[in-house]
């Protein structure tokens, strides 16, 4: 099954109200790869994630993450994926011990967790309360969360926010060892320089639609060719995120027009 | 099953962790049998081998103390709180079935309510020598009867409320009321007249009448039986139904 599809989403819609949080969005991930999914506030990417991890239900389309469908067979993908989500908690006077414990033990077969507590720099933080951890300490505990149950697949939404830059490196380190592995890796994010250094290809979505797929490269070289002009008026290398932009502010203007 | 029992575990060390449910459930019953006991007594009432006035005082306290500030102040409370910071959502990223977080946090509100029930008879019979149970066989099914209808009232609110803050509201003025009303803290005899014909629509009365007739031995009151399997019956019916259409 090597090479195999791990995720395939075909016309997956979702509306909310009069927004179309997902517009038809189609694209397959397959075995090892890294995917990056980026666009700007409201562009749709969380709703993409919450419906490949079952948290949502899609109004019209098919999505299936290892073959499964994520509503219907949630539990069983639930016990073969990892997911660090925006928006979640803990209880607040839970120990972060006794949350990889209760984690460990929801899962058939769990890693051994002192080992994410000092992978995650968490081992000082062991008998403290979920609520007095601060922002990157919590982010950390549900990174080592996410990754407890060995998973196939895993789904980080804004993996490095609020994270000092000694624990964004170890993330990113962390993305190195998990595809050495052979893990399949989602990451949606607004830093354009983690999508272009991690990822193997990068959707760029707006307004529910992905506007193009390719590897950071192709995308880079397609749409601002291999230099771009500097903030301060100088020739430079181009990168991911003026591709992103002359993307994304292209498609503000049509949708503007358009109304 | 394993998971479950480690998430029970789990709920059970952060609800008794957690101050103010501890006091409400554990603490505030015994100081009020202290308290009144000390204003009352103990003595046995004018007909000779009547209960005195704490061995009335325990049972009612059990519904209205109790089981009252579980069911309509700590289990919604604790299940809005989770569903709006995002707990269940967490969960919900687990194999964990979607009902197995709320069935945690019922089971374990009915362990720490059986425990507070077992201080509180202990403080009573060791400070005024109040009677306890005639029959522990009744009692443990009128037990779990008030404690599953007070509790389904509690998942009612906790699937029809959004917030915290809205949940503290309305469980409050639930719960207030009852524990004067029911005839849980003060018998019903001492209320007058006009607040005395609201008791039957107050659930937690018929909570009290059943637990207070199978401790005192006078038998198993039927009306309550029907009354209280009716309100867990529709009230666990629209907390599945709300709960449902999310």
């Amino acid at each position: 099954m090597s090479g195999a599809e791990i995720i395939s989403v075909r016309g997956l819609r979702k509306r909310y109200g009069a927004v179309m949080a997902l517009d038809g969005v189609s694209f397959s991930v397959t075995r090892g790869e890294t995917f990056g999914i980026v666009g700007p506030n409201g562009a749709g990417k969380t709703t993409l994630i919450e419906c490949l991890v079952g948290l949502r239900t899609p109004d019209g389309g098919e999505a299936r993450v290892l073959g499964l469908d994520p509503v219907r067979q949630g539990r069983r993908l639930h016990e073969r994926i990892g997911v660090q989500l925006q928006e979640s908690a803990l209880p607040e006077g839970i120990k972060v011990e006794e949350a990889l414990w209760l984690f460990a033990s929801l899962y058939p077969h769990a890693v051994d967790t002192r080992a994410l507590l000092s992978c995650w720099g968490l081992e000082q933080k062991r008998k403290v309360r979920f609520a007095s951890l601060s922002g990157g300490q919590r982010q950390r505990l549900f990174i080592a969360l996410a990754l407890v149950n060995d998973p196939k697949v895993v789904f980080f939404d804004e993996l490095t926010a609020g994270l000092d830059p000694e624990a964004r490196h170890a993330s990113w380190n962390l993305i190195g060892e998990l595809r050495a592995r052979g893990v399949t890796i989602v990451l949606v994010t607004h830093a354009m320089e983690e999508a272009e250094a991690l990822c193997d290809r990068v959707a760029i979505m707006d307004h529910g639609r992905i506007l193009a797929l390719d590897t950071p490269g192709r995308l880079i070289l397609d749409t601002v060719g291999d230099s771009a002009v500097g903030s301060r008026g100088q020739r430079r290398g181009a990168t991911l995120e003026d591709a992103y932009l002359s993307m994304t502010s292209a498609a503000t203007v049509e949708w503007k027009e358009s109304k | 099953m394993n998971a479950m029992v480690s998430l029970a575990w789990v709920d059970l060390k952060l609800s008794l962790r957690n101050v103010i449910g501890t006091f409400f459930t554990f603490v505030f019953p015994v100081l009020m049998i202290l308290l009144f006991g000390a204003m009352y007594g103990n003595a046995p009432n004018a007909s000779a081998g009547g209960p005195g006035a704490m061995d009335e005082a325990v049972p009612g306290y059990v519904v209205a103390l109790v089981i009252g500030s579980a069911a309509f102040m700590g289990l919604p409370i604790e299940i809005v709180s989770r569903r709006q910071s995002g707990v269940l959502r967490r969960f919900r990223l687990t194999p964990l079935p979607a009902w197995a977080a709320l069935v945690s946090l019922v089971v374990v509100n009915l362990v720490v309510c059986i425990g507070a029930t077992a201080v509180l008879i202990g403080t009573g019979a060791a400070a005024w020598h109040t009677r306890l149970p005639s029959s522990l066989l009744l009692l443990v099914p009128a037990f779990l009867l008030c404690a599953g209808s007070q509790f389904a009232i509690g998942l009612l609110i906790a699937s029809a409320l959004r917030s915290t803050k809205a949940a503290l509201a309305v469980g409050m003025a639930l719960f207030y009321p009852m524990m004067f009303l029911s005839g849980g803290t003060i018998p019903i005899e001492y209320l007058p007249g006009s607040l005395r014909a609201m008791t039957p629509f107050l659930p937690m009365s018929w909570a009290v009448r059943l637990l207070n007739g199978v401790w005192r031995g006078s038998g198993w009151d039927a009306r309550s039986t029907g009354v209280l399997a009716l309100v867990m019956a529709v009230c666990s019916a629209g907390a599945a139904l709300l709960a449902r259409r999310e």
